[in-house]
C-alpha cells in the first residue's frame, strides 16, 4: 500500500519552504527532498486530527513541518482509529451533526432546569456556618453603611412585632434564636423585606407603613423570607451564578463581538430564571407555614397585592425580572 | 514508441511515468524523463530565487473557511462540551481556533495554530480556581470583594502581557512562531497609568493613549527572529474618535426619535391591557435597541479606520508590509446582518457569522511580500503556559486585537 500525493515541506528553523514529493507508506512516511528520499517512521510524525477540508499539517521529527492537502487517504494514513479522530469524524458526518443539533439544547436545558440546580443544593450544604454568618454580618454593615438608616418606628412598636413574631416562631417550633428582626428607615429601597443567610430578617419602616401596620399580612413576608434561609437560598443562587457564568463563558466564550452581548443577556435570563425558582420555592414555604399556623394564604396575597399596587406590571417582567409576577403569586396563595 | 510531451505533466506524474518505464526497452524515453524531473524539482529553487531579488510582489489574503462546515464542527463541539461538563470546551477551543488560523492563506501560506487541548484545560482548571475563590470571598464580605477587585486590577497589565504572550507564540505562518516581547513594566504605563491620567483631562487624550497602546501591541510583535515595526500617527486616532462620536450621535437620534414616538402612540392610544407597564417595557427594549445598534455602527468605524492605519503603517523587517482597506460601510453592514442572523436563528446562524467576518477581514487585507520573506529564522523560548491567558479569559480581562 502506497499513497502518493504532492506538499510543501517546512524545513526546521526557518521561513523557506518547497515543493516536494510525498509517499504514504505502511507505519513510513517518504519525503523526496531534492532528489533524496527522506523517511520517517509513523510514530515519529504527529498531527492534530483532521478538520473539516482543511489541509494537514504534519510535524515531523526534526522541527520541520509537512503541509499536505486533505483527503480520505491522508486522514486514514494519519489519524487511524485514535480517540480524538473519531470525535473528529463526527462533525463531518451528516448524523453526528443531525444528532448534535437535537440534543446539545436538550442537554443544555437538562443542565440549567436540572444539572445545576441539583449541584447548587448540595453545595449549599457544605458551605460552613461560619462563612454564612460572616457573609451576613457584613452585608448588613455595608447596607448600613450606605443605604440603611436607624429605623424611626417608636420601641414600643418595635416591641409588638418581635413579640408577635416570637410567638409565631415558637408555635412553628422554628430556632428562636436564628429568626430575629431588625427594623431600618430606607428611603431609597422603599417598601422591603429581606433575609440575610444567617436569618436576620430586615423589615424597612416602608414596608410597616405600606401594609398599615397589619401584623399578619406581615407575618406572612416574614415566612416567605424564612423559606429563603430554610432552603439555604443565597448559598444556592451564588453556587447557581457562579455554575450558570462558569458554564456559559466555556461553552459560549468563544462567541465574539455581538455575540457577547448574547451571552450576558443569556446569562440574565438564566439567572432570573433561578432567582423565580427560589421565589416559588420560598412563596410555597409561606404558604405551607401559614397553613400550619391555621391560617389560609389571604394574609400573604394582600400583602403582594399591596406590593403590585405599588408599580404597575407589564408581561415582559416574566423575563426581566428577579421575582415572579406578583399577580401569579397571588393567585398562587389564593389556590 | 511515440516520444511524448513531458512538459506538461507534474513531477508526481514524472515520477509515475518513469516507475512504469522499462529502462531496458526504451533507454532515450528514461533519460528525458530523468531530465524532466531533474527539471521539475529544481524548479522551486529557482522560484525562491527569484524571490529574494528584493522585488517585492502584493498578495491577497484570503479565508477558506465555509460557514456549513464549521457548523457542524461548532455544533458537535458543543454537544461534547456539554455532555463531558465543559472539559472538551478545551478540545473545542483549540479545534476553532486551529479552523480559522488554518484557513487564512496569506501569499500560499497557512497559518496555524498549535496550543495544545491539554494546556488549555490546565489553564481553564487554574482559572476556574481562581474565580470561584474570587467570587465566594467577594459574597463573603463586600469589603474582601473589594480588596480583591483592586488586586485584581492591579494584575490586569500583567495578564494582558502574558495572554499576549501565549496567543502570538502559538501563532505560526511558515513553521515560524510570532511573539511578543513587550515588558511588564510599559504595560502598566499604558494599561493603568495613561488611563486614569487621561480621567482628569476628561478623556480628550484617549485616543493618543490607545495610539500608545497599540504601539506597545504591535510595535511588540515578532515573526521569529524579525521586529514588526508600526509607524502610527496621532491624529489618525483623533479623527477615528471624532468620527466615531459623530456617527453615534446621528443613529441614536434616526433611531431613537421614531421609536419614542411610536412607543409614545401605543400607550397614549391605550392599545394595549397594561399601558403603563407596556410602555416602561416598550422603553426599556427599545433603549437597549439603540444602545445596541449605535454600539454596533459607531464602532464599526473605529474599527475600519484604526485597523486600516495600523495596517498600512505596519511591516516586518524585509519580510512583509501589511496593508488594509477596511470600508466602514462594509463591516458596518456585516456586523448589522450578523446582528439580525444571530437574532433570528436564535444564535445557531453563529457559525456563519463567525465565517463571514473571517471572510470580510481577510478580504480586505493584503500583503507586500519583501525580498527576505523566505530568511526569516525561528527562534527558539521557552513553552509558555496557558494559565495567563484562561485566567484573563474568565476574569474578561482580554483586549481585543483588530
Amino acid at each position: 500500500m502506497r499513497h502518493e500525493l504532492q506538499g510543501t515541506l517546512y524545513p526546521p528553523g526557518s521561513s523557506a519552504s518547497c515543493p516536494v514529493l510525498v509517499h504514504l507508506c505502511e507505519g513510513e512516511l517518504r519525503v523526496l527532498v531534492s532528489d533524496s528520499w527522506h523517511s520517517y517512521t509513523k510514530q515519529s510524525v504527529s498531527s492534530p486530527a483532521a478538520l473539516g477540508r482543511m489541509p494537514r499539517d504534519i510535524k515531523l521529527p526534526d522541527g520541520g513541518l509537512l503541509h499536505v492537502p486533505a483527503s480520505a487517504e491522508v486522514n486514514r494514513w494519519l489519524d487511524g482509529q485514535k480517540l480524538s479522530a473519531r470525535l473528529a469524524a463526527l462533525e463531518t458526518n451528516r448524523w453526528g451533526v443531525i444528532a448534535s443539533l437535537v440534543l446539545a439544547p436538550l442537554f443544555l436545558f437538562g443542565l440549567f432546569k436540572f444539572g445545576i440546580p441539583a449541584m447548587a443544593v448540595s453545595f449549599a450544604h457544605y458551605v460552613p456556618q461560619a462563612y454564612i454568618n460572616t457573609a451576613s454580618e457584613h452585608t448588613l454593615l455595608a447596607l448600613d453603611e450606605s443605604i440603611l438608616e436607624p429605623s424611626q418606628l417608636n420601641q414600643a412598636t418595635q416591641q409588638e412585632y418581635l413579640t408577635y413574631w416570637q410567638n409565631t416562631v415558637s408555635r412553628l417550633g422554628l430556632p428562636p434564636s436564628r429568626y430575629h428582626i431588625q427594623f431600618r428607615h430606607a428611603e431609597k429601597l422603599g417598601p422591603n423585606a429581606f433575609a440575610l443567610p444567617n436569618g436576620t430578617i430586615v423589615i424597612t419602616d416602608q414596608m410597616v407603613a405600606l401594609l398599615e401596620g397589619d401584623k399578619q399580612v406581615l407575618q406572612a413576608v416574614l415566612l416567605h423570607e424564612i423559606g429563603h434561609v430554610e432552603h439555604r437560598h443565597s448559598m444556592r443562587l451564588i453556587a447557581q451564578t457562579l455554575a450558570s457564568s462558569v458554564v456559559i463563558s466555556y461553552l459560549f466564550g468563544d462567541m465574539s463581538g455581538m455575540a457577547d452581548l448574547f451571552a450576558g443577556a443569556s446569562t440574565t435570563l438564566v439567572q432570573n430564571q433561578f432567582s423565580q425558582d427560589l421565589e416559588w420555592e420560598a412563596d410555597n414555604y409561606a404558604l405551607a407555614q401559614l397553613d400550619k399556623l391555621g391560617q389560609d394564604g389571604e394574609s400573604f396575597a394582600l400583602a403582594m397585592e399591596k406590593l403590585a399596587s405599588l408599580a404597575p406590571a407589564s408581561s415582559m417582567e416574566r423575563w426581566l425580572s428577579s421575582h415572579p409576577m406578583l399577580k401569579d403569586r397571588i393567585d398562587n396563595a389564593r389556590r | 514508441m511515440e516520444p511524448i510531451d513531458y512538459s506538461t505533466y507534474s513531477l508526481s506524474e514524472l515520477y509515475e511515468a518513469r516507475k512504469q518505464l522499462d529502462d531496458s526497452m526504451h533507454p532515450e524515453h528514461a533519460e528525458i524523463l530523468d531530465a524532466w524531473i531533474a527539471h521539475r524539482q529544481q524548479e522551486p529553487q529557482t522560484a525562491s530565487t527569484g524571490n529574494t531579488s528584493g522585488v517585492a510582489r502584493r498578495s491577497a489574503v484570503r479565508f477558506h473557511g465555509d460557514g456549513q462546515e464549521f457548523f457542524g464542527i461548532w455544533i458537535v463541539n458543543l454537544l461534547l462540551s456539554i455532555v463531558t461538563l465543559g472539559i472538551y470546551s478545551a478540545w473545542a477551543k483549540v479545534r476553532t481556533n486551529r479552523y480559522f488560523y488554518g484557513n487564512l492563506e496569506a501569499d500560499g501560506h497557512r497559518f496555524s495554530y498549535l496550543a495544545e487541548p491539554l494546556q488549555i484545560l490546565k489553564g481553564r482548571i487554574i482559572g476556574l480556581l481562581l474565580f470561584g475563590s474570587y467570587f465566594l470571598a467577594s459574597y463573603l464580605s463586600p469589603f474582601v470583594a473589594v480588596v480583591i477587585m483592586l488586586l485584581l486590577f492591579a494584575l490586569m497589565p500583567v495578564m494582558i502581557c502574558l495572554s499576549l504572550r501565549f496567543n502570538m507564540r502559538m501563532t505560526a505562518y511558515r513553521n515560524i512562531r510570532f511573539a511578543f516581547r513587550g515588558g511588564f513594566g510599559r504595560a502598566y504605563v499604558l494599561f493603568m497609568i495613561y488611563p486614569i491620567l487621561s480621567i482628569f483631562t476628561f478623556y480628550l487624550t484617549m485616543p493618543l493613549v490607545l495610539k500608545k497602546i497599540d504601539e506597545f501591541i504591535y510595535g511588540g510583535m515578532r515573526f521569529g527572529d524579525r521586529q514588526f515595526r508600526t509607524h502610527l500617527r496621532t491624529g489618525e486616532y483623533y479623527v477615528a474618535a471624532i468620527g466615531t462620536s459623530i456617527i453615534a450621535c446621528i443613529v441614536a437620534t434616526v433611531i431613537f426619535v421614531p421609536a419614542a414616538m411610536l412607543i409614545a402612540f401605543l400607550a397614549g392610544g391605550g392599545a394595549m391591557q397594561e399601558p403603563g407597564g407596556a410602555a416602561a417595557t416598550g422603553f426599556l427594549v427599545a433603549t437597549m435597541l439603540v444602545y445596541v445598534l449605535v454600539l454596533t455602527v459607531a464602532s464599526c468605524y473605529y474599527q475600519a479606520q484604526i485597523r486600516n492605519h495600523l495596517y498600512n503603517n505596519t511591516q516586518i523587517d524585509n519580510v512583509a508590509e501589511l496593508e488594509s482597506a477596511l470600508s466602514f460601510w462594509a463591516l458596518a453592514k456585516l456586523r448589522l446582518v450578523n446582528l439580525v442572523m444571530l437574532v433570528c436563528s436564535l444564535g445557531l446562524a453563529y457559525p456563519w457569522v463567525k465565517v463571514r467576518t473571517a471572510m470580510l477581514f481577510a478580504e480586505a487585507t493584503h500583503i507586500k511580500v519583501l525580498s527576505e520573506a523566505d530568511q526569516v529564522l525561528a527562534e527558539y523560548s521557552a513553552e509558555p503556559n496557558a494559565i495567563a491567558e484562561e485566567v484573563s479569559d474568565i476574569f474578561d480581562m482580554d483586549i481585543g486585537l483588530t
